[in-house]
């Protein structure tokens, strides 16, 4: 729901209403993209702990690539032909940050 | 007010919010950013850069960057790339706050790969920050 044509706090200009529309709902897209992650969590802390994993259906949470390293990962992705919007990819995080 | 959210195992907090990155013709894009009151910018690690603004990986090679800055962290040095970013950051209530600003995007690093995005200062100084794991509670006021 996009409510005003200007920023309520900032020195940005929005962008358009029309971007505005769809992020709001891009954002919505992605809360239930958030919730098919929490629900799958535990499973995949199991099966792929520490590793960045790759699904194609949130319906049915069909991994298709993980990998514990990035590159490796991207390079799985690369082969099947898989870009960013094709998949949605967390890391699955089962252990505190060390460093960065 | 703007929600964020606690990673569900680890104890850090996240707010998902829109960059457009012009010079890298990324478009508006939501990314998940740890708050991180100890970077003075705002920085985006390769993981996020690939899939979700959906930088190329070509672009995360420092010997293609004209300016390079070296951020110091726990693991070393990381070479960054500095760019002008757009931030739109969207409240409970449908409004918006917009931000010009700018945004340093990281090399890959052995350190890095798996490192969460960092909201840093230069857009944490706008905000009041609430954060109570137990209750689940992230908000920028």
């Amino acid at each position: 729901m996009v409510s005003s044509d200007h920023a309520r706090r900032g020195t940005g200009v929005l962008p358009p209403p029309a971007v505005l529309e769809a992020l709001s709902r891009e954002g919505e897209r992605l809360r239930r993209v958030d919730a098919f992650w929490a629900a799958a969590g535990a499973e995949l802390r199991r099966e792929y702990p520490q590793q960045f994993v790759a699904v194609d259906d949130i319906e049915t949470g069909n991994v298709v690539a993980a990998d514990p390293d990035l590159l490796a990962f991207q390079r799985k992705l690369t082969a099947l032909g898989l870009g960013p919007g094709d998949v949605e990819v967390r890391f699955i995080r089962t252990e505190r940050l060390a460093a960065w | 007010m703007i929600h964020g959210f606690f990673d569900g195992v680890t104890p850090y907090p996240f707010v998902r919010l829109y960059v457009s990155i012009p010079s890298l013709a990324t478009g508006y894009r939501p990314v998940s950013l740890l708050l991180d009151t100890g970077a003075a910018t705002t920085i985006i690690h390769p993981a996020s850069a690939l899939y979700e603004l959906a930088i190329p990986e070509r672009e995360l090679d420092p010997s293609g960057w004209g300016t390079v800055q070296r951020v110091e962290g726990i693991g070393g040095a990381t070479p960054c790339r500095p760019l002008e970013a757009s931030y739109v950051l969207e409240h409970n209530d449908g409004e918006y706050d917009a931000f010009e600003d700018t945004v340093l995007v990281a090399a890959v690093t052995a350190s890095n790969r798996s490192a969460p995005s960092l909201l840093g200062w230069n857009l944490l100084q706008h905000y009041r920050l609430t954060l109570d794991r137990a209750a689940g509670a992230v908000t920028l006021e």
